[in-house]
């Protein structure tokens, strides 16, 4: 196909249609859409499909009004139309504070709908920025399991086992690994951190990307490892380094040291398929022995299938390939590795964060049908109050149909003006939401590389990609559009439907005296009105608490560290300038530089921060156990200094920690956590054992247990600890880590001295990732929290939307009954009686609601639980104390009606009628 | 027959005549286009479309799926004898009573 559908359309033609019909016209349009715009744009494409829906969906709607007004002489029906506005916008006039009220709850209804819509859209709907991306799939290879024989988990590749599939596959047009690099960007004034790709030549036009300046790289430069040094720039380093000079290409910028020619510049906004890339590097400039090591598994690969051959076949395929790539390098260990191939469109969401933003959005269309409710009950009180109106209209011979249709003009007006304030709403909802939370998509992105990393592989980043695209467009209106009239229809149709019943002489009859059939019908249905709001509010005010129990226990939750007044950052020592050796020795001696100045308490270096979303994991073994016993156990392992443990505040519990004496040359040692302590050695003492880990040079006969020390949260706060292992800096050396710097001064007055012992070093290196540490922990509880506290105004709103709503029938209540409770009291009924009878009527409506909302949340907060830490969704507690706060609120509301009830003037209520 | 056809009724009719069992939506429309010169809306078509089947001028059915249109099946339509009758009759009264004015007819520019 030339052109895909847009999504959006076709869903609403499918939902538009009976299904026999939709194949058939869906299946016209697409033909069409073949035949006439192969050579036109996939913008015009999408355009001429729209075009299309919205012919048929007119249509379809004038038809049926058209059916509906069968009876109906037609001039009279257009010349109508012109008066019902009219009376419309008199009668919206009359009413104004019914009218504000009404334009203002579904402006923020419809408005906060509308924005988190926006978001939807970008994150999950909208088609990737890239040439036909319903083409594009991710192949990754397929792991079998070690541990769960059978089970098979995506895994990236290593270059040999690509070009082995890449030359025998056949379902692909075209494919090309990429990997994810760093690069600083040194010999100008200020040294520069850019994030990059490693890519095949292939890579721009897999997702059909076209240089605005220059080329890209051509097969013949990439065609053996160690190919010459090029690079193409993106649009952001382009005008941030070289002022936008088109003049550049050409020219060559260091690169880790290296100069690399520029031969092209990328459009703006692409970032690759990372997200945050700035330069492109050829692959084939890594060594020949690096990208040469089959079971170097570095490089994700995005391929574009072939246009006759389906996502399936191409996933079938690469299966069959996979098999032989496991043929060509078989793993005698580890047997039977394959390949999949999956679309580029279903790995763009971490699924956590799908989760949270469907339930964002779910959250806020129950308010707007809150919202509804409401209007439908304040619609439904003046239809009341113009039913003798109605009435004798229709017994002069008004038709049914001619009552509703003046009465839904109004509504649509009210509605309209509200969708249009709406908008208003959601564009500065957006702005604001924008500019608050700028590192948004940082934490998406955190979130996405977290524990799905391995699967997720490269394309994390695609998140990221997709929240550029945050803001309005035509799926946005349209759904604006169907917001609206859905709203109009909810809150409109059902009052003047019911308004309008030709029940003449009853409805006269109720309008002059008092209790009669028609009108205890009426509050019936408006009862079920409350009741239906009352539930839905307990169901958000369920799912809110839930989250903001999930907060309260995510920042009691123990951290094993203590996060105050620590400075953190990083100094990339990239090789070949630095090896593993020369960079720790000059990290040993930035944080020596440090300790020593004035103000800092104390400087340390870590591998890896807290709370960073996972470190280096691998295998240990216990060298003193038998060989049957001596199974593989995963650990994290750790990098650190001496000052580590103390400078972060991470409890010693027994042992000792690393000194300056552990170094090269003297016996090997490690510290373990607790959770190591007790997975490994339950019920024995772990000190002066020993353990072999698979990493860092100390496999073979390992190294000595010399400490535990508590746990520490590396991943999240919300994921459970792993058992680690820390081995000194001094016995392993390692370049990559960051650099943690306790002092009382602020970051302000810290950064010049970190800056001044850093080029004191090495000036070329450059600071990057600087951060306090209490900054780190609130962006790794920031998905949580965020939504927990949107969650929570939603909830909050429901709360006061559904009391007004309660007030607004009770008080309406009494005011009908005025003359009956007058007769009572006249008959010599207690005020207390009175009081009871309205309360009672009160106390029904909310227990009915909260059972009803307990009954749809028990089973609803289950999709919950991937969102919660440490509360189960069927928390009793949370159930409880929200139905009791419910309660209070709506016994509050009910009680000013009741109260107003027991001062009825039996004597003025009688004289009135 | 208490209706009439409608103008965009008889163009539809009249191409279905024309292309025998090969008229489906996307026939229809380009026959109608090509041939008159009108843009021919989708809604427009596929609401005449149903009406007329519902009043028994044309019928339908689900043709084989094809390789071209992603999968999906045609809708197939065929004239009924009283679609045919319709078409007939229209036809017939246009052209009595324009007998000996189509030289002036056609001379009338738009």
């Amino acid at each position: 196909m030339a052109v895909a559908p847009p999504r959006l359309a076709c869903a609403l033609l499918r939902w538009l249609l009976p299904p026999d019909d939709f194949e058939a016209i869906s299946g016209d349009l697409e033909e069409s859409l073949d035949e006439a715009l192969t050579a036109a744009s996939n913008r015009r494409g999408r355009l001429w499909y729209w075009r299309q829906v919205g012919s048929i969906l007119i249509s379809r709607v004038a038809d049926a009004i058209r059916d509906l007004t069968a009876g109906q002489p037609k001039g009279r029906l257009r010349m109508g139309f012109g008066h019902d506005l009219s009376y419309a916008v008199r009668s919206v006039m009359k009413a104004r504070v019914f009218a504000v009220t009404t334009i203002l709850m579904l402006a923020i209804g419809i408005g906060a709908t509308v924005a988190i819509f926006s978001l939807v859209n970008a994150v999950l709907l909208k088609p990737l920025p890239f040439a036909d991306p319903d083409r594009l799939m991710i192949v990754h290879l397929l792991a079998p399991d070690r541990e769960a024989p059978g089970i098979t988990r995506p895994n990236i590749w290593s270059y040999p086992k690509y070009q082995t599939f890449r030359e025998n596959q056949r379902a692909f047009e075209s494919m090309a690994a990429f990997g994810a690099g760093n690069w600083n960007l040194t010999g100008t004034d200020s040294p520069e951190r850019l994030s990059g790709e490693f890519v095949e030549s292939s890579y721009f036009d897999v997702l059909g990307i076209r240089p605005i300046a220059g080329r890209t790289f051509s097969p013949e430069e990439t065609r053996t490892p160690g190919s010459a040094p090029l690079a193409v720039l993106g649009y952001g380093v382009w005008s941030r380094r070289f002022g936008l000079d088109p003049g550049i290409v050409g020219h060559s910028v260091d690169l880790n040291g290296i100069p690399h020619t520029i031969v092209g510049i990328l459009p703006r906004g692409f970032r690759g398929l990372t997200g945050s890339a700035d330069v492109w590097v050829p692959l084939t400039t890594l060594a020949a022995e690096d990208l040469g090591n089959p079971y170097d598994h570095s490089y994700t690969v995005v391929a574009r299938r072939k246009p006759d051959v389906s996502a399936i076949q191409a996933d079938a395929d690469a299966r069959l390939v996979g098999k032989a790539v496991d043929v060509r390098y078989h793993d005698g260990r580890n047997p039977g590795w394959s390949a999949t191939a999956m679309a580029l469109d279903d790995q763009r969401v971490d699924p956590i964060v799908r989760r949270s933003i469907l339930l964002l959005l779910t959250a806020v269309v129950s308010v707007l049908l809150i919202v509804c409710l409401n209007l439908a009950n304040l619609t439904l009180f003046k239809a009341f109050a113009r039913q003798r109106e109605v009435a004798i209209r229709l017994a002069l011979g008004a038709s049914r149909f001619r009552i509703v249709r003046q009465q839904m003009t109004e509504s649509a007006l009210l509605g309209a003006t509200g969708a249009v304030a709406g908008v208003a709403v959601a564009w500065v909802i957006l702005r604001i939401g924008g500019s608050f939370l700028p590192d948004l998509r940082m934490v998406l992105s955190g979130a996405a590389s977290g524990p799905g990393r391995a699967t997720a592989g490269q394309t994390a980043g695609l998140t990221r990609v997709a929240l550029d695209y945050v803001g309005f467009d035509t799926s946005t209106l349209v759904f604006t559009l169907l917001t609206g009239v859905i709203t109009i229809i909810l809150f409109g149709l059902g009052p003047a439907w019911g308004g309008s019943r030709r029940d003449l002489t009853a409805a006269m009859k109720a309008s002059f005296s008092g209790a009669t059939t028609a009108r205890s019908r009426r509050i019936g249905g408006r009862n079920a009105l409350v009741v239906a709001e009352i539930a839905l509010a307990l169901v958000l005010l369920t799912a809110a608490g839930l989250m903001l129990t999930s907060v309260a226990r995510l920042q009691s939750a123990a951290l094993g560290f203590n996060p105050d007044a620590v400075l953190t950052f990083r100094v990339p020592l990239a090789a070949p300038r630095y090896d593993s050796r020369s960079g720790a020795q000059l990290l040993e001696r930035l944080v020596n530089g440090l300790s020593q100045r004035t103000g800092v308490i104390a400087a340390t270096y870590g591998s890896c921060a807290p709370v960073s979303g996972g470190c280096n994991r691998t295998t240990s073994k216990r060298p003193d156990r038998p060989p049957a016993d001596g199974t593989e156990s995963p650990v994290e392992v750790l990098w650190a200094l001496p000052g580590y443990f103390d400078t972060l505040g991470i409890g010693v519990i027994r042992g000792r920690t690393f000194t300056d004496r552990d170094r090269t040359g003297q016996p090997k040692v490690v510290v373990i956590s607790e959770t190591a302590a007790r997975s490994y050695w339950p019920g024995e003492d772990p000190i002066g054992k020993r353990v072999a880990l698979g990493q860092g040079g100390f496999g073979g006969e390992g190294a000595e247990i010399i400490g535990i020390v508590q746990d520490v949260r590396y991943g999240s706060v919300e994921t459970s600890v792993l058992p680690d292992v820390y081995l000194p800096l001094l016995q392993s050396m390692r370049s990559g880590g960051i650099i943690f710097v306790k002092s009382r001064l602020g970051a302000a007055a810290l950064m010049p001295i970190v800056r001044q012992e850093v080029s004191a070093l090495d000036r070329d290196v450059p600071l990057i990732d600087v951060r306090m540490m209490d900054e780190r922990l609130g962006d790794a509880t920031w998905r949580t929290r965020s939504s927990a506290w949107l969650l929570g105004m939603f909830a909050a709103l429901a709360l006061v939307l559904s009391a007004l709503g309660l007030y607004g029938v009770m008080s309406q209540g009494v005011e009908q009954r005025r003359r009956e409770l007058g007769v009572r009291l006249a008959l010599g009924a207690q005020r207390a009686d009175i009081l009871r009878l309205i309360f009672g009527r009160v106390l029904t409506l909310a227990v009915t609601g909260i059972a009803l909302g307990i009954a749809l949340a028990l089973p609803a907060m289950r999709l919950l639980t991937a969102l919660l830490y440490q509360v189960r969704p069927g928390d009793p507690l949370v159930f409880i104390s929200l139905s009791l706060i419910l309660l209070g609120v709506a016994l509050l509301a009910g009680y000013v009606p009741a109260k107003r009830a027991t001062n009825v003037d039996p004597l003025t209520t009688l004289r009135d009628c | 027959m208490a209706h009439t056809l409608g103008d965009f009724e008889q163009l539809i009719l009249m191409a279905m005549l024309r292309l025998g069992a090969d008229a489906y939506g996307v026939s229809l429309r380009q026959e109608i286009e090509s041939r008159t010169g009108r843009t021919v809306s989708a809604g427009a078509l596929y609401t005449a479309l149903d009406r007329m089947e519902k009043r028994g001028l044309v019928t339908s059915r689900l043709g084989e799926p094809t390789q071209a249109r992603g999968g999906k099946r045609k809708r197939l339509y065929t004239l009924l004898p009283a679609g045919e009758r319709a078409l007939a009759r229209v036809y017939e009264s246009l052209r009595l009573m324009a007998g000996g004015v189509g030289a002036r007819l056609r001379a009338i520019k738009e």
